[in-house]
Parts: C-alpha cells; sequence; structure tokens
C-alpha cells in the first residue's frame, strides 16, 4: 500500500509541484488549500503525512498543527512545516508544537524537500 | 598767600591730632583734598592701594592720580566730588565706586570712596576714604552670573519636554518637572516626598534589584527601558536614566532621573518590523514559485532540454536566489538599523558552524579549484553566542573570501582561543581592498571598486550586518589586506561570549 500525503499549500503553483514530485515518489496525495478543508483531510483521508504551510486562508497553518497534535486520534502523524516565514520564533513555535521538520521554502530546492519529507518518514518508521 | 596760610592751617589741625596718627593705620585711603581736587593729604593704605608716596601724591589732582587714564577727562573734580555745583551750602557726604589704577600700572580695579566735606578758614574741603573692592564686586558679579544661571537651569529643568525628577538617597522624590506631571498623569502634590513607585513598579522584582544594585551600590548611572502606568491606568514605555550624584567623599547626595515616553516610537518600530517581515514574505511565495518550476524543467521534468536551454533556466535560478538572498539581508538590515533584533546566546560549537557553511559553499570552491582549510581545537570551539549570528558571519566572510578568490587560490579559517577571549580569522589570496576604501568597507552598501569588476552578485550589505551584529552583542572585528595580495579578517569574541538582547524578531540565517 502506498503512503499517504495531504499537503495543505493554498499557493496553486506550489501546491502541484509538490503533487507532481509526490506523486512520482508513488505517494497517494490529497491537496487543501485552505486550514479548515486541511483539517477535514486529516480526519477523513487519515494521512501518513502532512505537509503544511503556515499563511493558509480560514484557519492558519500554526492552529492546524496544535490541532492535530493535540488529538490522541492524529497526534502520531508527522507534520512537516513549509512556509517562508523564515523566523527564528516561527521555526521553534511550530518545533514545539510537535512538528517534524521546517523548511523554508525559498531556501530549499525542490529535490532536496522531496529527500527530507521523505527522510522524516524513515525516521518515523 | 592766603591759600597758603589756609593750607598750613589745615596741616597743622591734623598733625598735632590723636586723629591724624591714627588714620596712617587705617587699612583704607585716607585722602584729603581741596576744592580743586588737589591731594592735601594721602595716608600709608592711600600709598598701598595707588602706589604713589605722600610726597609724589600731594599737590596732584586726585582724579589724575587714581582714575584710569580714559576717565580722567570724564569725571572731573565738579563732578566726581561735587564742589563745583554747591555754594554756601552744606555739602552731603557722597559714596561712588569707580574704577581705578596703581601708579604705572594700566591694570584697572574697582575702588569704593566715601566722601564727606569740612570747611576750613572759608575754604571747602573733601575727605576721601577708598576702599579697593575689586575682589567684593567680583563676588557680587559671580553671584549675580551664578543666581541666573541656576534661574536658567530651572526654567530649562521646568521646561523640559522629559520626565525630570530628583530624589534624595533614599528615592524620594523631592523635585519633578511639569514633564512628570503631563506623563504620568500624578499632579506635582501627588509625587512629591513619594517614590516613583507611584507610576512604577510594574517590571519584574528582579528589575528593580538590579537597578538599585546599579545606582546606589556601584554607583553608576543606569540606562533602560521601562515600563510604567500612567493615573489613568495606561501602560507606557519608557527610555530611563538615573544618575547618581555624589559628593567628594563619594556618598550618594541625590540621584537625577530623566525619563522619556517612548510608547509611540516603539509602537512605530513594532509597525515597520511586521510590514517589513510580511513584505519579505509576501516577495518570497513568487521567487519560491520560480525557482521550483526552473528546477523541474532542468531537472527534465518536462522533457529533455537544450544545452541552452540549460543554460537560460541556470540564469533564471541564480537570479531567483540572488533574489531571495538580498531580500534576506535586506530584512537584516531593516532590523539592525530600527535595533529590534534579539540576540540569543547560548552554548554552541562554532566549528561546526563554520563547517556547515564551507559546505554550502563548496560547489563553488571546488569549482574555483580553491584551497581551504579550517584549524580549530575543539575546546576553543564552544562558546556561548547566537547560532544564526555566528552562521551569519562566517557565511559572509568566507563567501567574501570565496568570491574575490581567483582560481586555485587559497582560503583560510581559524578558531583559537586566548585570553582576551575567542579569536575567529578568516582570509584569503584574493584580490585585496584598495587601500583608500579600506576605511569604508563597513559602510552599508559599499563595494570596493575592484570587487564590483571582480563579481557584479554582492549587496554590500554582508559586512555592514556582521560589524552590526559584532558590535550589538560585544565583539569586535578588523581586517588587514592589501590590493592584489589578499585579505585577513579578524573577529573577536569576549570569554563571556555573545551578548543576548531582548528584541521583537531575530536576524534570517
Amino acid at each position: 500500500m502506498s503512503m499517504k500525503m495531504l499537503i495543505i499549500e493554498d499557493e496553486e503553483a506550489l501546491a502541484s509541484v509538490l503533487e507532481e514530485k509526490f506523486a512520482k515518489e508513488k505517494y497517494e496525495i490529497k491537496v487543501a488549500r485552505d486550514g479548515e478543508s486541511g483539517m477535514s483531510y486529516v480526519k477523513s483521508f487519515h494521512p501518513d503525512i502532512v505537509l503544511l504551510d503556515l499563511v493558509i486562508p480560514k484557519k492558519n497553518g500554526f492552529e492546524v498543527l496544535e490541532e492535530i497534535k493535540t488529538n490522541k486520534a492524529t497526534e502520531s502523524i508527522p507534520v512537516v512545516v513549509l512556509s517562508n516565514l523564515s523566523e527564528d520564533s516561527d521555526i521553534k513555535k511550530c518545533l514545539a508544537l510537535g512538528a517534524s521538520d521546517y523548511f523554508a521554502k525559498s531556501q530549499h530546492p525542490i529535490n532536496e524537500v522531496v529527500e527530507k519529507v521523505k527522510g522524516v518518514l524513515l525516521r518515523g518508521k | 598767600m592766603k591759600k597758603n596760610r589756609n593750607e598750613k592751617s589745615v596741616r597743622v589741625v591734623l598733625k598735632g591730632d590723636i586723629f591724624s596718627s591714627a588714620v596712617n593705620f587705617f587699612e583704607d585711603a585716607f585722602i584729603i583734598i581741596d576744592s580743586a581736587g588737589a591731594v592735601f593729604y594721602w595716608n600709608k593704605a592711600a600709598q598701598k592701594i595707588f602706589g604713589y608716596q605722600r610726597k609724589e601724591a600731594v599737590g596732584k589732582k586726585i582724579n589724575r592720580l587714581i582714575l584710569p587714564r580714559r576717565l580722567v577727562n570724564a569725571r572731573p573734580i565738579e563732578t566726581m566730588f561735587g564742589f563745583g555745583r554747591v555754594r554756601g551750602r552744606t555739602l552731603k557726604n557722597r559714596t561712588l565706586e569707580t574704577p581705578a589704577i596703581r601708579k604705572n600700572s594700566a591694570k584697572e580695579f574697582v575702588v569704593a570712596l566715601s566722601v564727606s566735606y569740612f570747611a576750613n578758614n572759608g575754604k571747602r574741603y573733601a575727605i576721601v576714604a577708598a576702599k579697593d573692592v575689586t575682589k567684593t564686586k567680583e563676588l557680587e558679579d559671580r553671584l549675580l552670573k551664578t543666581a541666573n544661571d541656576l534661574r536658567k537651569f530651572e526654567m530649562a529643568v521646568e521646561g523640559a519636554s522629559d520626565h525630570i525628577i530628583i530624589t534624595d538617597p533614599d528615592g524620594k522624590i523631592v523635585f519633578a518637572n511639569k514633564a512628570v506631571e503631563r506623563i504620568t498623569g500624578y499632579s506635582l502634590k501627588e509625587v512629591i516626598g513619594k517614590t516613583p513607585a507611584v507610576w512604577g513598579k510594574q517590571m519584574p522584582l528582579d528589575f528593580y534589584k538590579k537597578f538599585w544594585k546599579t545606582i546606589k551600590i556601584d554607583k553608576k548611572v543606569f540606562i533602560g527601558e521601562i515600563t510604567n502606568r500612567r493615573k489613568t491606568g495606561e501602560i507606557y514605555t519608557a527610555e530611563s536614566h538615573v544618575a547618581p550624584i555624589v559628593d567628594e567623599n563619594g556618598h550618594i547626595v541625590f540621584f537625577v532621573g530623566i525619563e522619556r515616553d517612548i510608547t509611540k516610537e516603539k509602537e512605530i518600530d513594532r509597525a515597520k518590523t511586521e510590514f517589513v517581515s510580511l513584505a519579505s514574505h509576501q516577495l518570497k511565495t513568487p521567487l519560491t514559485i520560480i525557482s521550483w518550476y526552473a528546477e523541474m524543467l532542468t531537472n527534465g521534468d518536462a522533457g529533455k532540454l537544450t544545452e541552452k536551454q540549460q543554460k537560460y533556466l541556470t540564469e533564471i535560478y541564480l537570479a531567483d536566489r540572488r533574489m531571495v538572498n538580498l531580500i534576506n539581508a535586506l530584512l537584516n538590515v531593516s532590523r539592525i538599523d530600527l535595533g529590534t533584533f534579539s540576540i540569543e546566546s547560548r552554548r554552541i560549537d562554532l566549528k561546526k558552524v563554520a563547517q556547515d557553511a564551507l559546505k554550502e559553499l563548496s560547489p563553488k570552491t571546488t569549482e574555483k579549484h580553491q584551497i581551504v582549510s579550517l584549524s580549530a581545537d575543539q575546546k576553543s570551539a564552544k562558546i556561548n553566542a547566537d547560532e544564526n549570528m555566528v552562521r551569519i558571519i562566517f557565511t559572509n566572510l568566507i563567501s567574501n573570501a570565496v568570491k574575490y578568490t581567483p582560481a586555485n587560490g587559497k582560503i583560510g579559517i581559524g578558531i583559537k582561543n586566548t585570553a582576551k577571549g575567542t579569536a575567529i580569522t578568516v582570509s584569503d589570496t584574493g584580490c585585496g581592498i584598495p587601500k583608500n576604501q579600506q576605511d569604508k568597507i563597513f559602510t552599508k552598501l559599499f563595494r570596493a571598486d575592484n570587487a564590483r569588476a571582480v563579481e557584479t552578485d554582492g549587496t554590500g550589505l554582508g559586512l555592514y550586518i556582521v560589524r552590526s551584529i559584532l558590535e550589538k552583542s560585544g565583539g569586535k572585528i578588523w581586517f588587514e589586506s592589501e590590493e592584489g595580495k589578499g585579505s585577513t579578517f579578524h573577529v573577536s569574541l569576549p570569554p563571556s561570549g555573545m551578548r543576548s538582547q531582548k528584541g521583537t524578531k531575530g536576524l534570517i540565517a
């Protein structure tokens, strides 16, 4: 069975790059464009990993992260934050909330992001 | 003939008298003149004050003897002593002050003259007692000036826009200016005799402990930001300067406290910081899209590319990277200029950060066949510092070295512990910095002419950021450089490491 990945990213161009790249890696993918629909996918789709943007409509990434990590049913799902909010304080906040890793999108080539996300899943196993 | 007789008789009156001998002991000059102003009697004190022997003085006009030359004609005897205006009436005693000189001297001093009159044989005489009052006069002038100055100070302090208080050594307020009423909202009546706790008490106890230690025990000036509370309950931020005023024995006489309400400035700073952060975030999203898509194309995700297509895409990708770096640099500069960045010092491994920076630059150094060496003893590399900032320092210094050193050149990084702290050096065999531009090298946006010629990519912000970080955290940076031979940059940090600083945001590494 393939891994299930949920991508929560409001920027369509970025979401589709991620989707295409991870589809090649044989992930089963769902994309949510805002925090609320992201949360409903978390509950219905039961992803093995979540890629989460922070600045997204309806419910921001911090809130989504907190919700996932404070719910017994979902707390074990690894969440990788992908955001251009690259402040130290944002990174610390996400890691404290339980994020597995944090990447400033603009600082990393897409291939590197793919490798690092795969690494997170391997570590989790 | 008649005149002569008269004079004699006066002299006789004086000579035989006890009064006459006593006069010679007077501290004040005692001079008798006739109505024409000619000196008739001249005691020892007069000789002392004006320098003329009695013999020299007698018979001379008094104004010519004692007045400065410039006043002789302006003050004739009649005006000075009043003989001329009075006929047959009793002359009233008078006193006057006038500048005077000594024999053979032009240095003026002030004498007070008391003049009284008597008549003998129908002729009028004046007794002139003269006293050198220069010192008294000077003292008076000084007192007057001091009083005026004090009044000016009082007005300045009273009307100053900053809150100014004076407290006794126990902190009880003995003076408060008008700004105190305006800023705190409490009337002077409500604060005099109380302590600044009336509007203070908003900071943690530890803060006040340190505050009192600084001003009372160390007897040093306290400078810092402090949170206060107005009478209305509104919280405000003030920049506070409190100085202990000590007497010659080192005892504190009083404290002077000056505070400026900086609430508005703080809000503006916060808004600016937020705006710049947000703007940079918004700018980075499209830049990420460009770089990721360029990357997909070069990877062949959309089919095989020709060599030319590959080359063009690489240019697009590199320009995009430059833009991201520029945004980060500008973001850092805006935080440095606002003074709002935080420094979080904790135990870190300098060698590891240097290695990370080298690793990131390794594609470039490999491409240019540069020989890179890193020397550090493991012990000395562990210090207290903000990891992000150390990364910024290493990345900037090493990337400059890589950029401005030609192919096959050498780059050396050294980390060493000395008694004075940690010493970091980054040296290269690159183009160097021209002598006439060395003093500008840390200036914001400045790039040396030869650096521009070697490499177009450069913001002129790197060294400015590095120096700002070091200045704020207690470190230093300097360099030696010779054009065409290379440069060595030295960074030193005190044994205690980087000094932490509270702020709204850190810097982006």
